[in-house]
């Protein structure tokens, strides 16, 4: 397209928002923006303008660590503009078709159409058709195919970029990995694209495909047997890669300290400090547990100093110490007790999500929250001995108890129980077994807190996850769900405990989404066009419209989610290469299915493969030690 | 509750604008303590588990109206004067609130939301109406004896009131565009006119945000001379702790 056709679209005039839009809005400062720390940036003097959409509402999305972290790094860059858009409530939405609104940019307040670039946030399978609704809501059309040089590349990140193909239709490029730093890549790439005289889509598209960790779908061509069995994906480009790698920051680098500090409250209303990335306890049937590997911990001093920061820029009277399994940082009760002195002179409550089950972590707890000990969550995901080693859970019950004993004595008065129904391998008897350690938990606290003592079983149907070592198991039959989902609720019918499950009717669907190939791209499509979004939301969610949508392709949901696999058959992510290996993964499915446990892999390597992958000098790379050597060529 | 921990008692003068509008009034006490925080002044906060910041707003101010001339008392566990605590919290505030007065008030006196007596308002009613036809109808609705009006609680029943008496002034001028009507509201303790009630019964649709909130009128010294006439303390504070009332109490 022509430079004169870029300037006329560089200078389209702001979206107005009405009084009459916005004021029956259930929170109408979510579609405001001027918050404290949003950057407002002058939209002529930009070179670049980049649209961070997280495909959920503001409340949701502005909880989202990642995001403030990539809208902080292209915010830094001076001739980049990055805005952030979330996706409209049904009722803004509804309010914004009737007055022909498009969707736009929070800060700048311009058309989404208007960016070079917009970029996904894929946190969650289910969020799938809100990316769709959004393109369409920006007047962006929503197969790639049918964007050209007039239109904002699209492009996404986050865990969704792992098992892509689903969305392999609407998205031009996925960022694998590690987003810090690929995209500032992306956007020089972009940059240099931009100032071409002549400028062709397919050119950019191509110096994507050759940047580290980005995946170009339309690269790639899908094949399948006559039996529509997936046979693998066949490069038909030369710059297309056979498989593309994750990316991984080796030093976790600086985090936000400026992030966006909302005017209504949100989910997760804190400041957060990521005091690790990657887990090595290798919980079976968790993805994060994998894809962020390796363990990197933040230093003390680095912490610290973050913390200060944030703090100090926020007014934040909470500060969230975030990983996935916080108390197992090789220094964490130091930074508690640092951090507790370092803030003394103020209100300002810690919290640790992700406590692991035992006393030491009960111990953290303590030290964090002096006063007001209200409840305590601890995930054991399932009830038997047995089934915690198929999962490679290392809980013991004792743990728990030890845990439950710990965390009443010291005035704790409710736990929280987070278990998963349809594990692998799972029986009646490993659900009955649920009800034993609940009621003893009950009992211990029983002793100590008497009649006030209370425990809440919180139920997920567990659903397959690429990249995992049960990435080849099959989702729980319908039947067997119900069956023990039955006997989950007879076992926990106990005065003082409190039972809550997710209605797996969404079960179904993630798991087709989470394991399925490009020819679902038509039925979300379609699911969509019938009226499909924020599926995540119970109750918005329409099986009917995913049904026909399902069935209108000739597929179903089974096709994907309970087809059973074996080594040997192609994976629809086996073209993103996650650092750890397919036979690592296979051999721990192998070992789930004997009840064999790994221990966590900070004593001892596993040779899961990421090691070899990324040249690293030390796994986990922990806080106190030098960080490690640049990779060899 | 507060005796020692809350030596300073300032009240604040702000302006409430346009570009913060749609935030509630529990989501502005949020902004404010998270702006005196950062400015790092000593504020106070309640005793209990449920620690909370204590800024006494006078009047919640509705979502969609701006305020021109807001008022609210921050208490501090130090003594800070009136001028450093304006010159520290003013950078700390997002555009839309500006400061615009701070004095010491006594700690002791009655609280500032039983202070209130009055408010001001100003509405721009679309050019297209004639100056001459509103001013008939304030005549004519200023006639009345009783205006007999039904609110619409968010919950619970429908309430029955008469508006009348709670306008204590109403009057129309040109405006650039469109002309403004003015009035002065009564605002006591479950007797609170509200703005939209006066333009729905001059017979114009009410849009919140033409109106703005011009000023608080509290009541005169001689009435409530601190310690002793006025509402005690935590009475005046009772709404904050109730959720979002915005403009809700019934007469």
């Amino acid at each position: 397209m022509g430079s004169a056709e870029r300037r006329e679209r560089a200078e389209a005039p702001q979206v107005q928002l009405s009084a009459e839009i916005l004021l029956p809005q259930a929170k109408p400062a979510r579609y405001t923006g001027g918050e404290w720390n949003a950057r407002q940036k002058d939209w002529r003097a930009a070179e670049i303008h980049l649209a961070l959409a997280y495909p959920d509402i503001y409340d949701v999305g502005m909880s989202n660590l990642g995001f403030q972290i990539l809208y902080e790094i292209a915010n830094d860059i001076p001739d980049v503009l990055c805005d952030r858009v979330y996706a409209p409530w049904v009722d803004m939405e509804e309010a914004m078709r009737r007055h022909g609104l498009p969707l736009y940019g929070l800060e700048s307040r311009r058309p989404l159409a208007e960016f070079d670039i917009i970029g996904f946030q894929l946190p969650y399978e289910l969020n799938m058709t809100n990316v769709l609704n959004m393109l369409d809501l920006a007047g962006v059309p929503i197969l790639s195919a049918q964007r050209d040089e007039g239109h904002p590349l699209v492009i996404a990140g986050g865990s969704g970029a792992y098992h892509p193909e689903p969305m392999a239709d609407f998205i031009d490029a996925f960022a694998v990995g590690d987003g810090e730093e690929v995209l500032v890549e992306i956007l020089d790439v972009y940059r240099a694209w931009r100032r071409r005289p002549h400028r062709f889509r397919l050119q950019l598209l191509e110096e994507l495909a050759r940047l580290e960790g980005v995946y170009v779908p339309a690269f790639y061509r899908p094949r399948y047997d006559d039996k529509g069995r997936y046979l693998g994906l066949q490069p038909v480009h030369p710059d297309a890669p056979e498989r593309v790698c994750r990316r991984v920051v080796e030093r976790l680098p600086l985090a936000p300290v400026r992030p966006v500090v909302p005017y209504i409250s949100i989910v997760h209303d804190r400041a957060m400090v990521e005091i690790q990335r990657g887990c090595t306890q290798g919980c079976r049937f968790c993805q994060a547990g994998i894809i962020y590997r390796p363990v990197r911990e933040r230093s003390v001093e680095e912490i610290c100093r973050l913390a200060q920061q944030l703090i100090d820029h926020t007014g934040y009277e909470e500060l969230g110490l975030l990983s996935l399994s916080s108390a197992d940082h090789s220094q964490i009760v130091e930074i508690i007790r640092r951090l507790k002195a370092q803030f003394a002179d103020r209100p300002l409550s810690l919290s640790l999500p992700s406590l692991r089950v035992d006393s030491f972590s009960v111990e953290l707890a303590n030290m964090i929250q002096e006063r007001r000990r209200s409840g305590l969550t601890f995930a054991p995901e399932a009830g038997s001995q047995r089934l915690r080693d198929v999962i490679n859970k290392k809980v013991r019950a004792e743990d728990l108890f030890q845990a439950a004993e710990a965390a009443f004595q010291s005035g704790w008065l409710r736990i929280k129980l987070y278990f998963m129904i349809g594990l692998p391998t799972e029986t009646v008897e490993d659900v009955r077994a649920i009800g034993e350690l609940v009621r003893e938990v009950l009992d211990i606290g029983r002793r100590y807190a008497g009649r006030r003592a209370q425990v809440a079983v919180s139920a997920a149907t567990f659903v397959p996850k690429p990249h995992t070592p049960f990435q080849w198991v099959p989702l729980v039959a319908e039947d067997t769900l119900a069956e023990h989902i039955a006997v989950l609720q007879d076992v926990t019918r106990v005065k003082g405990v409190h039972l809550s499950w997710h209605a797996p009717i969404t079960s179904l669907l993630e798991a087709a989404l989470a394991r399925g190939d490009r020819r679902l791209g038509q039925v979300i499509h379609r699911a969509w066009q019938l009226g499909a979004k924020f599926d995540a939301w119970e109750e918005q969610f329409r099986p009917a419209a995913w049904e026909q949508a399902f069935a209108e392709n000739g597929l179903h949901p089974d096709d994907f989610a309970r087809r059973p696999l074996e080594y040997a058959d192609a994976l629809p992510w086996d073209h993103i290469d996650a650092g750890v290996t397919k036979a690592f993964l296979w051999a721990e499915y192998q070992r789930a299915l004997r009840g064999e446990t790994l221990s966590d892999c900070r004593g001892v390597c596993h040779g899961c493969g990421i090691r070899g992958r990324f040249h690293l000098m030390a796994c986990p790379l922990l806080a106190e030690e030098p960080a490690a050597e640049g990779k060899p060529a | 509750m507060n005796e020692p921990s809350a030596p300073c008692r300032l009240r604040v003068v702000y302006a409430h604008g346009p570009q913060l509008q749609y935030i509630s009034h529990l989501d502005l006490i949020r902004v404010f303590e998270r702006a005196v925080r950062r400015a790092r002044l000593p504020l106070a906060y309640t005793q209990g588990f449920n620690a909370r910041p204590r800024i006494s707003m006078a009047s919640p101010l509705p979502v969609g109206m701006a305020g021109e001339r807001e008022l609210a008392d921050f208490y501090l566990t130090e003594r800070v004067p009136a001028g450093e605590f304006l010159s520290r919290l003013a950078p700390q505030l997002p555009p839309g609130l500006t400061l615009l007065a701070v004095e010491e008030v006594p700690r002791q006196g009655p609280s500032l939301a039983s202070l209130v007596r009055a408010a001001r308002y100003r509405a721009v009613l679309p050019a297209h109406y004639s100056l001459a036809e509103v001013q008939q109808r304030i005549d004519e609705l200023l006639q009345q004896a009783v205006l007999p009006r039904t609110r619409r609680a968010k919950k619970g029943r429908p309430t029955d009131y008469d508006l009348r008496p709670l306008i204590q002034t109403l009057t129309v001028e040109p405006g650039a565009d469109g002309p403004v009507v003015r009035m002065t509201l009564a605002a006591l303790p479950g007797a609170t006119g509200r703005p939209e009630e006066v333009l729905d019964a001059l017979g114009y649709p009410p849009a919140r945000a033409s109106i703005v909130r011009e000023e608080i009128i509290l009541a005169p010294h001689a009435e409530a001379p601190a310690g002793e006439a006025g509402l005690p303390e935590d009475v005046g504070e009772v709404p904050e702790e109730s959720g979002d009332f915005a403009g809700e109490d019934a007469p």
